[in-house]
């Protein structure tokens, strides 16, 4: 398995504290709870819009929301799981608003903002990047969120299956679906090619 | 050999698999090459995935993305106004607006394009058209001033500011590179560009454009016109197709008065002399072809409109058809109307006058054979039926022992036979027939009583037929009959027709009708008996 630290996704560790200043109008401890989960509240942002400029609006909105709604945060858990929960439903709340196509259609530039051209990985790779990331923006939310937690923030099944609520061979199948579909997908887009 | 599953694939890639599962699936893919290649793909498009998506950002725009959320935190936290949400990266409805206004931009400059490039063709026209008053407008009075917006400002570098005032609703759009109108960024109204005044070719040394293509017209001076235009020297003459000098012609009053090519099949001669100066056209020397028809020699005459046709010729009386024309087809056909039978035709020649000369016996085909007297006919019709007609009464009401009956005719099933007499004359249909036998079933008591026992069969199988009939002759449909001791069973149909099969022998038959009380009798099953007929009491 993966070395990347997956403790802010499973374990409370001072949360729940800042959670109880915070919640008394301490901005300090706010900020810093923040602080502590915007690197994966960024990476899940861009995960879920994978637009740049659409990852730091939700980013925003995300705080603003959970600043809002701080009575409601979960008291002795991770605040993480919390945090990327609304930052879903806020871009559920987004995407009612848009079409299947304009949601699934392939940006003109890679999600970190540069171009397609950039980089020296060649045009080979830049058409698997364009295939897989096509691919990815047709799979189910749900799905999606289950491969972003193994594959970007690289958490074990048994991980996932904590910060979803699914059982781990659930977790495995609906790995193992996506990753089919996205294989199907990617053939598919190289057939037609 | 079973490949891998993709769950097991994919568990594998993702090393979730312990155990023997594991040591299966590696054993598999140190083997399997297919299984092997479909985890690469599947390893390839998870490592294309996290270098999308999983990349780290920048840290110094991961910072600045942080102060602007902790400003907005503070406001919320103090309650004050939550301001606007900015992004250091366009939006991506941004993005497509941006690229619609590109699109439209790139549009616009294609009209622009083409617009002006009908305004030079249009100035290239006013400059081959002739000093007229109408030319001599200015184009400034005629064609309305084209605007030309200057370019918009792209301003993607500017963060876009959205303002939360609700949790799932953004500000109204600041002012961005849309193509909205925007007060303060909106671009100054744009002065109409003003046209620059037609060019006219010069003479001498003038327009660039034009005057490589009329040296090389090398244009010689029209004696007609009486304009010169010296070979090498520049000028807007254009010379239509028969060299007619059209805008030195200073008759000329425009297109639209313009005379059309003459006709084709007008002659060289009057083509080339116009049609009002042109006298009397002479006549053709000899009966020249005009539009191939034959001219009789009498000149046309001439009109202010040109020259007039000429009358018809005349038709000749002999020869090729001509004389005919005017004649109906059953003349041309050599025939004339029959005032014996109106609407039919008979050959040319009165009869009335004894024109013997007419062959009677030639009909055309055309015509329909005239009628004649039916007379015969008819009268030979009705002696031929009046023969019938008695020749079948007479064999119809012969006395019985004369030899001679008429053979009975039934049509359908509504006649039925008449009860026969018990006359074996009366029963008799061809020669090879014999009459049917009538067995009278009495009501008996049930088999093996009093009845005589019939002899045993001796033969193979025969077939017996008859009819089932009651006391006053009329047959009896549905009556069951069965022969006794065996299987074999029969019943009569609407006309009380009935066959068994049994072998040749004297047989029990038990008869039931519907309804009825079941009797029995003997028959004899014999190879070739006559139809029975049983009378049922």
């Amino acid at each position: 398995m993966d070395s990347r630290p997956s403790r802010p996704w499973t374990e409370a560790g001072q949360d729940p504290e800042l959670l109880v200043h915070a919640q008394r109008g301490d901005l300090a401890a706010l900020l810093r709870i923040y602080n502590t989960h915007r690197l994966a509240l960024w990476r899940t942002c861009l995960a879920i819009t994978r637009h740049q400029g659409e990852a730091e609006l939700l980013f925003q909105e995300t705080l603003v929301h959970a600043t809002q709604q701080l009575r409601a945060a979960p008291a002795r858990q991770p605040l993480l799981p919390w945090l990327v929960q609304l930052a879903r439903q806020l871009d559920t709340s987004h995407a009612r608003g848009r079409t299947v196509s304009s949601r699934t259609a392939l940006p003109a530039r890679r999600p970190n903002g540069e171009s397609w051209q950039a980089g020296a990985h060649g045009a080979h790779h830049v058409d698997v990047e364009q295939r897989a990331l096509h691919g990815y923006s047709l799979l189910d939310p749900d799905d999606q969120w289950l491969v972003a937690l193994r594959l970007f923030e690289r958490l074990s099944y048994a991980e996932i299956s904590r910060v979803t609520g699914l059982s781990v061979a659930r977790v495995s199948h609906r790995l193992a679906v996506a990753r089919e579909y996205l294989d199907q997908v990617c053939q598919a887009e190289d057939r037609a090619a | 050999m079973s490949h891998l599953s993709m769950q097991e694939l994919s568990a594998s890639l993702d090393g979730a698999l312990t155990g023997p599962a594991l040591e299966q699936a590696v054993a598999h893919l140190a083997t399997c090459h297919a299984c092997r290649d479909r985890q690469a793909r599947l390893a390839k498009h998870d490592d294309a995935l996290r270098r999308l998506l999983a990349g780290d950002p920048d840290d110094r725009a991961l910072d600045a993305l942080a102060r602007r959320s902790e400003e907005l935190v503070a406001a919320v936290v103090r309650g004050l106004p939550v301001p606007p949400l900015a992004t250091s990266a366009p939006l991506r409805d941004d993005e497509e607006e941006a690229r619609q206004a590109r699109e439209a931009q790139h549009r616009e400059e294609e009209r622009r394009e083409e617009e002006k490039a009908r305004e030079d063709v249009r100035r290239i026209l006013d400059a081959l058209a002739p000093p007229s008053p109408a030319a001599t407008v200015p184009t400034e009075a005629t064609a309305p001033p084209t605007a030309i917006a200057p370019p918009e400002p792209t301003a993607s570098a500017q963060p876009t500011a959205i303002a939360p005032t609700k949790p799932t609703e953004t500000a109204p759009p600041q002012p961005t590179a849309s193509p909205s109108p925007a007060p303060e960024n909106a671009a100054p109204p744009v002065a109409p560009l003003r046209r620059e005044p037609p060019r006219t070719p010069e003479r001498a040394g003038g327009s660039v454009a034009l005057e490589p293509f009329f040296d090389e017209l090398k244009l010689e001076p029209d004696d007609r016109a009486g304009t010169p235009a010296g070979k090498g020297e520049t000028s807007d003459v254009v010379h239509d197709g028969d060299g007619y000098d059209t805008f030195n012609d200073r008759a000329y009053a425009g297109p639209q008065q313009r005379e059309g090519p003459p006709p084709v099949s007008r002659a060289p001669e009057l083509r080339a002399k116009p049609p009002a100066a042109a006298g009397p056209a002479p006549a053709p020397a000899s009966g020249a072809a005009r539009e191939g028809a034959r001219l009789a020699g009498t000149p046309p005459a001439e009109t202010p409109h040109g020259p007039r046709k000429p009358a018809r010729p005349e038709l000749r009386a002999e020869g090729f058809g001509v004389a005919r024309k005017s004649q109906p087809a059953w003349a041309r056909m050599g025939l004339e109307p029959d005032p014996l039978a109106p609407g039919m035709f008979r050959e040319a020649g009165d009869p009335s006058t004894g024109d013997a000369s007419v062959d009677r016996t030639r009909r055309s085909p055309y015509t329909p054979r005239p009628s004649r007297s039916i007379g015969p006919a008819v009268v030979g019709a009705v002696a031929s039926v009046g023969v019938l007609t008695a020749v079948i009464l007479v064999l119809r009401f012969t006395p019985a022992g004369s030899g001679f009956h008429l053979p009975r005719v039934e049509f359908g099933r509504g006649l039925e036979p008449a009860p026969v007499a018990s006359t074996p004359t009366s029963q008799v249909r061809d020669a090879s027939t014999r009459p049917a036998v009538e067995i009278e079933v009495k009501p008996t008591a049930p088999a093996g009583s009093a009845a005589p026992v019939p002899a045993p069969p001796t033969g193979g199988a025969t077939s017996l037929c008859g009819r089932v009939v009651d006391a006053a002759g009329k047959p009896l449909a549905g009556v069951q009959l069965t022969v006794e001791g065996t299987t074999t069973s029969a019943r009569s149909d609407d006309r009380g027709h009935f066959c068994l099969e049994a072998a040749a022998g004297a047989h029990f038959v038990r008869f039931q009708g519907p309804g009825g009380s079941p009797q029995r009798s003997t028959l004899e099953f014999a190879a070739g008996a006559p139809e029975c007929r049983l009378v049922v009491r």
